[in-house]
């Protein structure tokens, strides 16, 4: 199959090997697609017609971090970069639900981000500390940060109760005159999914704070 | 022009000779700017509404691990 179309998403070169186990389960061996830039594989799974539920745990490889961050609206940053992983998914009436899993920069591939979020490193800071002037180019986007570390934790266990994701960013200016690293973590309170505008729910908004 | 005045200019005849030879040779050096690292915490709330609040809520408390269906 070459192209499908799931709300925003466009899913390319679909294939899958499939066989029916019974009336109605049918054991997936394998499945894999094109999406967001990157290779999406599905490890084996069943489905079953009855109950009108997937479940499966997705490999993914070379997905692109701008195409990924194109599906939340109004997000205060640009990135490039890719990104490697492993997520299990779950879709059904209430639509796709993430399990534990994980996303990280792909090895060899330059990534940098791009903020327009006033106040985020500044926020806590006075403003005639010497890193001030930095920090606010920085979060103003004339500083783009070179990103040596990108890892998105899916529902990690050991998170607190209502936490569905966490994100650690650790970069430097791209600009070799100026030496200031930059740790961040985001932590996502709230179903992560809300976040994500795959063009099947409008129903979301989001807030943030330090 | 009297001899005393041009022992007068005499200083700033040689700096404007030398002053094309001065310009190729400037060089200017600039430190790089350092920055202690800055470690940054920020929690994103989702909101939604209390409909999808409560499903999310429920598979919240489920186990963390997916489970499979009885075939």
């Amino acid at each position: 199959m070459s192209e499908i179309r799931v709300g925003q998403l466009v899913l390319r070169d679909v294939a899958a090997g499939f066989a029916f186990a019974g009336p109605a389960e049918i054991d997936v061996s394998q499945a894999s697609l094109q999406a967001l830039g990157g290779r999406v594989a599905a490890e084996p799974f069943k489905y079953f017609l009855n109950l009108r539920e997937l479940e499966a745990v997705l490999s993914v490889d070379g997905i692109s971090v701008a195409e990924v961050m194109a599906l939340t609206p109004d997000l205060p940053a640009k990135a490039s970069g890719q990104v490697n992983g492993r997520l299990p998914i779950r879709i059904d009436s209430g639509g796709l639900r993430l399990g534990s899993g994980w996303l990280e920069l792909r090895p060899g591939v330059y990534a940098e981000v791009q903020f327009k979020a006033s106040g985020l490193l500044t926020g806590g800071l006075a403003a005639g500390s010497p890193s001030y002037a930095v920090l606010q180019k920085i979060e103003a986007g004339l500083l783009k940060l070179k990103l040596t570390t990108l890892r998105l934790e899916v529902r990690p266990p050991d998170a607190p109760a209502g936490r569905s994701a966490r994100l650690h960013l650790e970069g430097e200016p791209v600009d070799r005159e100026v030496k200031a690293p930059v740790i961040l973590d985001l932590n996502v309170n709230g179903p992560i999914e809300r976040l994500l505008d795959l063009g099947l729910d409008s129903r979301v908004s989001f807030s943030g704070k330090q | 022009m009297n001899r005393s005045s041009v022992f007068a200019l005499a200083p700033a005849l040689v700096l404007a000779a030398a002053f094309p030879l001065l310009g190729g040779c400037l060089n200017i050096k600039t430190q790089p700017i350092e920055v202690k690292p800055i470690h940054i915490t920020v929690d994103v709330n989702v909101k939604v509404e209390k409909a999808l609040d409560d499903f999310f809520g429920d598979l919240d408390k489920k186990s963390a691990t997916i489970a499979k269906p009885q075939s």
